[in-house]
């Protein structure tokens, strides 16, 4: 039996947690520059404004509109959505997870660069799942939106990542150089792990084993904190491993990537491909 | 500070350890001001005291009714003083030990309480610990007064540093729910405190069981890790790290947790496991990063704590959390600023992984590391040590070019560093053991020329002297060892350097001096390593001067002396057969072969042997003893190399006796086995004889019309009959040999459009990782005759990236030299011919290797080195053909460049000797003519020019179809030249009549 004490404890503890739990599930809130909080229930997306429906007592309503550029900040959850359409884009399944971005991102497009907005990161994500596929165009402004976003050097840095891309599929390595350089030179480290990784690949591509080695083996020495490139460059190095004749190290390459990332796409790759 | 490390790996590492912060829980941070939550003199009590004033009853003047003294201590904690209301608590006690009775409601349970709180708040920590050792002995008191009386003495214990006194008190508070995490958190901060590690670890392990996962938590977690750098659990250590990468957003101090990262690394470093080491430096952040990332976090919680302390009045949970924020902040503020103190911090990390990296085979990541380090950290105290790593990392990818660039830089860098000579020692031994002997000498050359005479000096000359003898150089390195003799007397190595000059002499001829050495080494190392084969080679000397006898003899002694087991065995009766067929005993020599045969032979050896005894078995005409002799050993050893090489002579020798059939099957049954796998080049081996054999027209008999030759669909059939059976019958890898053996059928009856129909068939049905390097060289080839370098390109890129090793390697470079040129990539185009020779051996494509280089240099401007190469072609008597008359053409069309009259006149004779001796290649010598008049014309011999044209319009039937024809036409109808005269035809330069070369 517990004290009263107790109890006065416990209840106090579910209640934290019942507040606790509320606004993740349910505030969703527009937050204006004079600290006005307009939840996303009471407003509607009208022309450059949020606009609300006020009743007026008695009968009748007029609409109150707050201009969008008022708005400083969004208290919106990350949306589900967005985790899963990451675990499709590392899956490979470009036009599955589109389905799942387009709705954030278009939701959220009027509010790029609002604190709070969930639009760089399903915009980024959008890109990165075009790329999946062979719509040039759409990744084309996709990228150019992003670098226009003046959103930060990780955002400008996918973009013209997805951009130097563009130019080794269609064949322009030199152009894509340029760009990859720029990349290494200036992005964040996110970014420039995923330039080398494009490099690696486009060495690999003109059986460049040693330029391929020494690009893929970048993430590994230099962004071993980044785990989610590491199947790739893996998988890219084992390769190159072999084709430079080292197959003692292109096997063991491919054993690390199956022991650590077993899960992933370059994972199976690699046990059909080293018959491991 | 703790400090940790303490590494002694190298002295570097040592130094860089010792300048590195160490400790993420500095010293331990209890709570100064109040206990806890529960344990703060909270306004509920205060308010209880009141309310109990208006109960109590006036005492007479002379005595403060105890009731007013707890009004007054209400007062003074109001205003904050809390000493006095201590002093006042304390009078108060004594009255009501003394026996005064308390305000109703008011125990004396309650009161000891509020004065122990009211004592630790005011720092009064013994009186503190005093009266919570009183009210535990309360008869009365109830479990959770007990429990808040424990925790302030457990405090003030530790407060007063007794951190071993109050490790059980915080045990015994553990009974309290409410106290039991705080008590938990306090005892392990005592015991980590007190010295007693394990105590620590297991009370932060039963804390951190239950917690939620928040950010004490994390905290708590960060300190059990760095107890478990300082007690050597290196593997409980990188489990907690693991589970805070994890947990990434719920570390604070993330400075604290890489320096924990970089101490877990380096205590796995010292313990050897560098797998553990290296995943735990991986996991740290560089310098800039983790600044910039921990100055984020800390205005996090800065303004976390601004929150906090703008509350006007702070709950006791407020107030609790305001101090662990604070103490939060003031670790990873802490840990911030020694990172900051290092400016070798990202050097020192890039040093550790790279060295981790090489330690667990990554020599490819570790050079990029090493060189980062170099490039970027000229200051760093890890130089010397990286440029080492460096040199050594080259030189175990066998990237000998950088192991010799980065020796130089080493060497400019640190012109006396000891580490200099270890590094080219080891960068030999590595080039000896990819067989770059050249290499190897070269690094044994830079460490005599750049470093003085050492402990390594010994074993470098000997090196010196075994890799100068493995390339032939024999007497470079018997003087070698001759010199090492005379210098190192009783050296090391001496014992070998003896037998080594002795088998100089040997392999340069020397045989008699050789012998005289031998025997020398036998007297003076009786037992020495080299002494069973110092007798092996006594025996082979005298066998090399024709003494069979005294050979077998010896051969006969030896195999007495040793053992069975002995490896030479083998080799020792084969050396007894050689002399027994010597003596011209056969039959004994074939048994002593037979002998050898069932012992260890090297490959070499083998080969030798099963070529020795089908050569005396076929000279006995004993073909169904060769044949079982080849039957048994593929029976024995089915995948033994040269398994093919039985296949192949049981073929022959059925053939050799008519019985195609006989041959056919049992080459069939052995090419059955490999058909299906395309990493078995050699099968193309037995496919040719196939071929070869089922191409053969059929036997005249005597008195019998010439038979019809069998038709291709049957042959063709019979193919298929012989190669696609059972699993083979769907393997593409085996179909499509079966197509190549019909495209070599084809070819070998002059019927060139089906073969490359055929090898077109194979090129369209299969992709290039289906095919063996041979069948990928010819589809190739084949290809690329059609015009499709594209399509030729995926089979010569597939053979040098799949099969690097094979001897048809060569067939990939040339080919994509070819396209190269092709493209009109002259430097891509010279890299490609230069590996077909270099990496590829050239086994087949010598020629047109060799070809290509000089029409990448004619292609490049580079006149001079394209001239040398087409003259190493025209001269080459086995390679004449189209090669030459190509090569001829190319030095006419070099020398008319040059443009003086005298190279026009070399130019006309190299043209001549085109269309005078190499008439069967009508593209050349179209071209030969037409650049011949020209050149006749420039030396204004008007006349020669006619005569040449008129010369070269007879050949309608053969040059018609060339652009030559019709230049000639119209240079004859413009250039004004006189009629022609028709002179005999200049002499032929005296060649030999013109032959394909066969590639």
């Amino acid at each position: 039996m517990s004290s009263p004490r107790h109890r006065l404890f416990l209840s106090l503890v579910i209640g934290q947690c019942a507040l606790a739990v509320l606004p993740a599930a349910f505030a969703q809130r527009y937050i204006l520059k004079d600290n006005t909080a307009l939840a996303a229930s009471e407003v509607t997306l009208g022309s450059g404004a949020l606009v609300q429906q006020v009743a007026i007592p008695g009968g009748g309503s007029f609409e109150r509109r707050y201009p969008l550029a008022d708005v400083a900040r969004l208290e919106f959850p990350e949306p589900e959505a967005l985790d899963e359409a990451e675990k499709l884009v590392a899956a490979g399944s470009g036009a599955d997870a589109l389905k799942l971005i387009e709705p954030i991102y278009r939701q959220f497009a009027p509010f790029s660069k609002v604190v709070g907005s969930h639009w760089p990161r399903a915009a980024q994500l959008r890109l990165q799942a075009l790329l999946l596929g062979t719509d040039n165009s759409a990744i084309t402004s996709s990228a150019r939106e992003l670098m226009q976003s003046g959103l930060g050097p990780d955002v400008t840095g996918t973009a013209k990542l997805a951009l130097a891309q563009l130019d080794a599929r269609a064949g322009k390595e030199a152009l894509a150089n340029v760009m990859l350089e720029q990349i290494v030179r200036e992005a964040t480290p996110a970014v420039q792990a995923r330039a080398w990784l494009l490099r690696g690949d486009l060495a690999a591509a003109r059986t460049a084993h040693v330029e391929a080695l020494e690009c893929y083996l970048r993430i590994p020495a230099f962004f071993g904190t980044i785990d989610e490139l590491m199947p790739a460059a893996l998988l890219g190095a084992a390769r190159a491993y072999q084709g430079y004749g080292d197959s003692s190290r292109a096997e063991r390459s491919a054993l690390d990537l199956i022991d650590n990332y077993p899960a992933t796409l370059q994972a199976a790759q690699a046990k059909k491909e080293f018959n491991l | 500070m703790k400090k940790i490390c303490n590494t002694n790996l190298t002295e570097a590492l040592t130094r860089q350890c010792r300048a590195l912060p160490v400790s993420v829980s500095p010293t331990m941070t209890l709570p100064r001001r109040s206990v806890s939550g529960p344990l703060y003199f909270r306004p509920k009590l205060a308010l209880a005291l009141l309310a109990l004033l208006g109960t109590v009853p006036a005492f007479a003047q002379v005595t403060i009714p105890i009731a007013n003294q707890l009004a007054e201590v209400e007062l003074n904690l109001k205003a904050k003083k809390p000493a006095d209301a201590a002093n006042l608590l304390d009078e108060i006690i004594k009255r009501a030990q003394a026996g005064e009775a308390l305000p109703s409601g008011l125990t004396l349970e309650r009161l000891l309480l509020t004065a122990a709180n009211t004592n630790f708040q005011s720092q009064l920590y013994p009186r503190a610990a005093e009266l919570g050792a009183l009210i535990e002995k309360l008869d009365s008191v109830g479990p959770a007064a007990l429990a808040e009386a424990r925790m302030i003495r457990g405090l003030s214990l530790a407060l007063q540093q007794k951190y071993a006194e109050a490790i059980p008190i915080f045990k015994a508070a553990e009974e309290s729910i409410t106290f039991r995490d705080k008590a938990l958190l306090y005892g392990a901060m005592s015991a980590n405190q007190a010295g007693q590690l394990p105590v620590a670890i297991e009370t932060y392990n039963r804390l951190l069981a239950t917690s939620a996962r928040d950010r004490d938590w994390a905290d708590a977690a960060l300190a059990l890790v760095d107890l478990h750098v300082r007690a050597g659990n290196v593997a409980d250590a990188r489990r907690g790290l693991g589970l805070l990468r994890g947990n990434l957003a719920l570390v604070d101090n993330l400075a604290g947790l890489n320096i924990l990262s970089l101490q877990l690394g380096d205590a796995l470093m010292k313990a050897g496991d560098n797998a553990g080491a290296l995943a735990a430096f991986r996991t740290i952040t560089t310098r800039d990063d983790l600044i910039s990332e921990q100055k984020k976090r800390n205005a996090g919680l800065e303004r976390a704590l601004a929150r906090l302390q703008a509350i006007t009045r702070p709950s006791a949970t407020d107030s609790d959390a305001i101090r662990r924020l604070n103490s939060r902040l003031e670790q990873a503020k802490a840990s911030l600023e020694q990172i900051e103190k290092l400016p070798g911090y990202d050097a020192t990390l890039r040093y550790r992984l790279a060295y981790t990296f090489q330690e667990r085979g990554g020599a490819w990541e570790a050079a990029l590391l090493y060189e980062d380090l170099l490039a970027n950290h000229p200051e760093s105290a890890e130089r010397e040590n990286a440029f080492f790593g460096l040199v050594r990392c080259y030189a175990d990818t066998g990237r000998f070019e950088k192991v010799r660039e980065s020796v130089d830089r080493f060497t400019r860098a640190f012109p006396g560093s000891k580490f200099g000579p270890q590094a080219l020692y080891l960068a030999a031994m590595a080039a000896g053991s990819r067989n770059d002997l050249e290499g190897q000498l070269t690094f044994l050359g830079l460490a005599t020329d750049n470093y003085a005479a050492g402990e390594l000096t010994e074993p470098m000359r000997l090196m010196r002297a075994n890799a100068l003898f493995s390339l032939n150089r024999y007497a470079e390195a018997k003087e070698t060892v001759v010199a090492y003799a005379k210098d190192f007397p009783q050296g090391k190595f001496i014992e070998e350097a003896r037998y080594l000059a002795a088998m100089a002499d040997l392999a340069e001829g020397r045989s008699g001096e050789a012998e005289k050495q031998i025997i020398v080494y036998l007297k003076d190392f009786p037992e020495g390593r080299f002494v069973p084969d110092a007798r092996y080679r006594l025996a082979a000397t005298a066998y090399s001067r024709e003494d069979y006898k005294t050979c077998a003899e010896l051969c006969v002694k030896w195999l007495a002396d040793y053992p069975s087991e002995q490896p030479q065995r083998g080799e020792i009766h084969s050396l007894h057969a050689d002399a027994l067929a010597g003596l011209g005993n056969i039959s004994e020599a074939i048994v002593a072969y037979h002998e050898a045969l069932n012992l260890p032979l090297s490959d070499e050896q083998l080969g030798y042997v099963l070529d020795e005894l089908n050569r005396h078995y076929q000279a006995r005409r004993e073909f169904d003893a060769a044949v079982a002799m080849w039957e048994q050993f593929a029976a024995e050893k089915p995948d033994h190399p040269f398994v093919i090489n039985a296949a192949y002579w049981i073929s022959r020798i059925r053939s050799k006796e008519g019985k195609f059939d006989e041959a056919l099957e049992l080459v069939s049954q052995i090419t059955r086995r490999y058909v299906n796998d395309p990493s078995r080049g050699d099968v193309e081996r037995l496919l040719v004889e196939m071929a070869a054999t089922l191409a053969r027209p059929p036997r005249v008999k005597k008195g019998e019309p010439k038979p019809e030759p069998i038709p291709e669909e049957t042959l063709f059939a019979r193919v298929n009959q012989l190669i696609l059976v059972g699993d083979t019958r769907n393997n593409p890898t085996a179909r499509a040999r079966a197509l190549f053996v019909q495209s070599e059928i084809a070819s070998l009856r002059k019927n060139d459009a089906l073969r490359d129909q055929l090898l077109g068939k194979i090129a369209s049905n299969y992709a290039p990782d289906q095919l063996p390097p041979g069948i990928l060289g010819k589809v190739g080839d084949a290809m690329l005759a059609l015009g499709q370098p594209e399509v030729a390109k995926k089979f010569y890129e597939q053979i040098i990236t799949a099969h690097p090793k094979s001897v048809f390697a060569d067939f990939g470079y040339v080919g994509l030299g070819d396209i190269a040129l092709l493209d009109g990539n002259g430097d891509e185009a010279l890299n490609r011919y230069n590996a077909a020779i270099d990496v590829a051996g050239a086994r087949f494509k010598l020629k047109e290797a060799t070809l290509g280089r000089a029409r990448a240099f004619a292609l490049l401007g580079k006149l001079d080195s394209a001239r040398e190469l087409f003259e190493q072609v025209a001269g080459n008597r086995s390679w004449r053909g189209e090669a030459t008359a190509e090569a001829l053409y190319n030095l006419g069309e070099i020398a008319i460049r040059r443009g003086t009259p005298d190279d026009l006149a070399k130019a006309q004779a190299h043209y001549q000797r085109v269309y005078l001796s190499y008439k069967r290649f009508p593209a050349w010598v179209a071209k030969a003519y037409i650049r011949s008049a020209e050149t006749f014309i420039k030396l204004g011999q008007k006349q020669e020019a006619s005569n040449t044209l008129e010369r070269m319009l007879t050949f309608r039937d053969q040059l018609q179809s060339y652009p030559e024809w019709k230049a000639a036409l119209d240079l004859k109808a413009t250039a004004g030249l006189p009629a022609a005269a028709f002179p005999p035809e200049p002499a032929a330069p005296v060649t030999a009549a013109p032959t394909p070369a066969k590639s």
